[in-house]
């Protein structure tokens, strides 16, 4: 069997349409809405258009939990014991089945929501990180990275569940918040146990953890202000071994990628 | 057949055609009882990605008027392009809402005066009256809209069953069965409102 699946070859039926990220960032109404008071992007079910909100982003949850099934599953196998010692794998072996079963929460969650699977677009941008060719950092794009990103979000989503009183979303997401954490953790330890004696490639694996951080916080997706609708979620990255410093750093990149996201719309209106 | 005007005529950010949708809003006037000489004027803000839904209906000197987000009639799997089946259900909602508002609801508050608990009940009563004319319709959606404003509570469900199922309600009613879910709801009162409304999206200055 093939080793290091490249994106295009992902098994999809025919409810999926796949999208580049960067088209919703061009997309010149990003930019008109910008200058509008459309109120805050907080995920809040008083903010406005709530309900759509929280159904397009449960979708963007199931996309995003099938791609991470995906890419544990491919690390578990992509991998020799010579490249990786056999417990790294076997966790990769517990998260796979971790994925599968939120892959099947976030569904029935999504018909909860009255979403449709397929209802919206897919962006592959997650499994994308999750090909490096090095085990070291695909570990650290996907189990500190795309699963710190999880847990921001499941954050988040428990706490639309919790103040607008829905306790199916709210507990499922606690049950699914629990099993992120467990992921970054597994992230966090490898990349010690791995780099102990090699801090150059310590070094080498955060800056590209950083890359893909900066790439995951989708210009303003993600951060820790009334404008971005996913939350940095300090306390579970605490949990999951962030330093508070790292977690300073990852704010700062979210700043910086909202920042450049608001140039290129700008950039881009200005062209047209 | 009611006579429909679509603005814009042209839209720059979104493939839509102002023709078509007056095509079918013209068809489904006719469909959901609308008098043939109510004038109906639909606004569409083409600004507006999904997901910042958002509509509303009222009626103004005899007209129906009609303003949707682009958003409402957009392809949640293709960028800016027109989703027949989303236009044609949002659409038919409208046209109820704006035609009760004729006949059993012209006491109620102009749309952007109702709480979302009210906007969400008249909502379920439209589309459930579109579901029974044979059009597409998103119940489980439209039933996770109503919970997320009148409680996930047995008697929101219950409320929601007699709005989607009923073919006859005044705006007293529909009203009393709001306050019924708001007495049964342990959630403390909402501090806002959430649906995306016309006048707090217009572009500054």
């Amino acid at each position: 069997m093939k080793k290091i699946l490249p994106v295009e070859e992902l098994a999809r039926d025919s409810r999926f349409v796949r999208v580049q990220i960067q088209e919703a960032m061009m997309d010149p109404r990003q930019a008109k809405v910008a200058e509008r008071n459309t109120g805050s992007a907080k995920l809040q079910p008083e903010r406005p258009a709530a309900p759509d909100r929280a159904r397009q982003l449960m979708h963007g949850i199931f996309m995003g939990e099938l791609q991470a099934l995906e890419g544990a599953g491919r690390t578990t196998f992509d991998f020799d014991d010579e490249d990786v010692p056999f417990q790294l794998k076997l966790d990769m072996a517990r998260q796979s089945w971790d994925e599968s079963r939120h892959c099947e929460i976030s569904v029935k969650l999504a018909e909860h929501m009255g979403t449709e699977i397929g209802e919206f677009s897919e962006a592959t941008f997650l499994y994308e990180a999750a090909c490096a060719e090095d085990a070291l950092l695909r570990l650290t794009g996907v189990n500190r990275a795309l699963e710190g990103l999880a847990i921001d979000v499941f954050n988040t989503m428990k706490e639309f569940g919790d103040s607008s009183g829905d306790p199916v979303l709210a507990a499922c997401e606690d049950w699914m918040l629990a099993d992120e954490v467990t992921h970054v953790k597994m992230g966090s330890d490898w990349l010690r146990r791995l780099t102990e004696n090699d801090p150059e490639r310590r070094e080498l694996a955060l800056e590209f953890q950083r890359t893909v951080d900066k790439l995951f916080s989708l210009g303003g997706f993600r951060g820790e202000t009334d404008e971005n609708p996913i939350q940095l979620a300090r306390k579970f990255r605490q949990m999951a071994g962030f330093s508070t410093d790292e977690i300073d750093e990852l704010s700062e990149v979210t700043v910086e990628a909202q920042a450049e996201a608001e140039a290129m719309a700008t950039a881009e209106q200005q062209a047209s | 057949m009611a006579r429909v005007e679509v603005t814009p005529e042209q839209f720059t950010l979104v493939e839509y055609d102002a023709g078509v949708i007056a095509g079918i809003a013209e068809e489904l006037a006719s469909k959901v009882g609308l008098p043939d000489d109510v004038p109906v004027r639909i606004e569409i803000d083409e600004e507006l990605p999904l997901p910042l839904t958002g509509s509303t209906a009222d009626v103004v000197e005899g007209g129906a008027v009609l303003w949707f987000s682009g958003a409402d009639f957009e392809d949640g799997r293709r960028r800016a392009v027109f989703n027949d089946q989303l236009a044609r259900a949002e659409l038919a909602m409208a046209l109820f809402r704006a035609g009760d508002r004729l006949q059993g609801f012209a006491d109620a508050p102009p749309d952007e005066s109702l709480s979302d608990a009210q906007r969400a009940a008249w909502e379920a009563f439209a589309e459930g009256r579109a579901a029974r004319l044979g059009e597409f319709a998103r119940k489980v959606r439209r039933q996770y809209v109503f919970r997320l404003y009148n409680g996930f509570t047995d008697v929101a469900d219950d409320a929601f069953e007699r709005l989607w199922t009923t073919e006859r309600f005044t705006w007293s009613e529909l009203d009393a069965l709001c306050a019924e879910c708001k007495a049964a709801d342990p959630r403390p009162e909402p501090k806002q409102r959430s649906a995306i409304r016309k006048e707090t999206l217009r572009a500054q200055g």
